[in-house]
């Protein structure tokens, strides 16, 4: 095998990057190493490929040539902040959501993967190790009972997939089939097992075990503003350089293309993307479309709401879980937008959270007038 | 931080002009008096600073929010890896605490965890009370002799800021028996 050279850049400052000559044979994760970039302190960080997926495990041999480290989409490095009910622990992710984590300690440093389980606002997640074993003897997950068959999938930090396949042990399983609750790991003639702790996560007296997958009722109108519609932009006369609000067309449900005012960044190819369209175009105003990816600095349309002091923006890793996000209002802003569409800017607050900044309503704000 | 900057002042304390040359580094003459034009204020760090350092090398960084304001942060938390002894290479993951209320002068580290019965680290001092905090018991970290002077000679935040934090890890992996806290 020779050697090869690959680039990497830090997703979370694209100006830092370095070449390093590795053996081909070698995996990312150890070219990664030599690279100087990966954390001083002990956190996680992946090589990711442009879908957002590990590609640690990969050989040098077939890694692309430049390759972005940065977080996978349900990992967390995070503080143990505050005791909650029972085993849990609560701290706040990256993006400002609630989590809570059984098992570990307030004060406690750990990488931890997000379940699915969402509850009360909360997102549920389990600790996982990065020296050696991921998961050790007395350790807890918090885990769903397998829906079939006797084995669950916990996460592994090498492949960065739920590939570790371990038996859920309970002694009526069929009972609590679809449960999600914690389990402790333990092992058992050499092999890791997952018993599950109905003293921590008792199973409630009206539960109903699944025998398949959950259908979720879906709320058609929650589906239908869900949707992503095909939307295109019209590159030249984006309102002004870097601002993220360009001026495109988009597909309306009931057909047609209807003009559209289109906030995020801009595709790599071509002028077609899909974007979620909050919006609906009228006779004197464009639809209002958010492309569903966002990032510091970018706009978005939002609906102010008459309460509150956070919004939901498109989740496009799980559509039917919105993300939620603080705003506050520009400093000189009347209050009066409350109800009404506006204009906000994605930033970051004194305690590194993503909030929105509303600037505007689309009609007065400077980079809409076109 | 900028480079010191000395003035020339008159028996009354009045600024007669700013030192130049050799009466940058050599003595005033008679009847005169040299004097720093700015005296550091002992001003906390600044949160671009600690920002920087947490989206790159650092994720852990975390402010402590009774020390700190919008601008500034007068204490942080951090993850550093370390080894548990100089006899025992086995890795422990070192929660530790930056008194950087006045981050000109040298910081005042501590380890908040693993608790001061668990730790072997020779560097690591045995648990006490400190006014920075008082209602919990803990363990300062023992920088070095050299530390104090090689942290003054920095001349940027960001360099203070990236010398400390390599600085505890450096002592945490090479636990130094000569210089024995425990």
């Amino acid at each position: 095998m020779g050697l090869r050279e690959v680039e990497f850049i830090l997703g979370s400052n694209e100006t830092i990057s370095t070449r390093v000559l590795v053996d081909e044979s070698s995996t990312v994760f150890e070219a990664m190493t030599q690279s100087g970039l990966l954390p001083r302190d002990g956190s996680l960080r992946y090589a990711i490929d442009a879908r957002g997926n590990s590609l640690n495990h990969q050989t040098i041999q077939n890694a692309p040539n430049k390759i972005r480290m940065g977080m996978l989409k349900n990992i967390e490095s995070i503080w143990g902040e505050a005791n909650g009910k029972g085993p849990f622990v609560s701290s706040e992710s990256l993006s400002g959501g609630h989590l809570l984590i059984p098992g570990i300690e307030v004060g406690e440093y750990a990488n931890v993967f997000v379940t699915k389980r969402e509850h009360n606002g909360f997102s549920y997640a389990y600790r996982f190790r990065m020296n050696n074993a991921p998961y050790l003897d007395g350790d807890l997950v918090f885990a769903r009972a397998p829906l079939k068959g006797n084995n669950i999938l916990l996460f592994n930090p090498k492949t960065g997939r739920e590939c570790i396949r371990v038996p859920y042990q309970h002694p009526n399983l069929d009972h609590i089939r679809g449960f999600w609750g914690c389990c402790e790991i333990q092992t058992v003639a050499g092999n890791k097992i997952a018993v599950f702790r109905p003293d921590l996560t008792p199973v409630p007296r009206t539960f109903k075990p699944q025998s398949k997958p959950q259908s979720k009722p879906k709320n058609s109108n929650s589906a239908k503003k869900n949707k992503l519609v095909p939307c295109k932009l019209k590159k030249l006369v984006s309102v002004q350089a870097g601002q993220s609000i360009f001026k495109g067309s988009v597909r309306q449900p009931a057909g047609g293309w209807q003009r559209a005012l289109i906030t995020g960044r801009l595709p790599k190819k071509g002028t077609t993307c899909d974007g979620v369209m909050v919006r609906l175009a009228r006779k004197n105003s464009p639809a209002l479309v958010n492309l569903p990816r966002y990032h510091d600095g970018q706009y978005i349309f939002m609906k102010l709401p008459e309460t509150g002091d956070s919004t939901k923006v498109y989740n496009i890793d799980h559509p039917d879980s919105p993300i939620k996000i603080p705003f506050v209002i520009q400093p000189g802003l009347s209050i009066d937008h409350k109800g009404q569409w506006v204009v906000a800017k994605f930033a970051r607050n004194a305690a590194n959270k993503r909030v929105l900044i509303v600037e505007g309503s689309p009609k007065d704000h400077q980079y809409c007038q076109i | 931080m900028q480079e010191e900057t000395y003035g020339i002042y008159d028996g009354n304390g009045n600024l007669l002009r700013i030192a130049t040359g050799d009466e940058q580094t050599g003595q005033g003459t008679s009847g005169e008096y040299k004097a720093p034009l700015r005296v550091s204020a002992g001003s906390s760090l600044s949160k671009t600073t600690f920002n920087s350092f947490k989206l790159t090398h650092y994720p852990s960084l975390n402010h402590v929010t009774e020390h700190s304001s919008s601008t500034t942060i007068g204490a942080f938390v951090v993850n550093v890896p370390g080894v548990v002894s100089s006899s025992d290479q086995s890795q422990v993951n070192y929660q530790i605490l930056v008194d950087s209320r006045s981050f000109a002068d040298t910081p005042y580290v501590f380890v908040l965890s693993p608790e001061c019965e668990n730790i072997l680290h020779e560097n690591i001092f045995t648990k006490g009370r400190f006014s920075f905090l008082p209602q919990k018991e803990i363990c300062p970290l023992c920088l070095g002799v050299g530390f104090t002077a090689a942290f003054d000679n920095c001349q940027s935040e960001k360099e203070k800021l990236g010398f400390l934090l390599h600085h505890i890890a450096d002592v945490l992996n090479n636990p130094n028996l000569d210089d024995s806290a425990r």
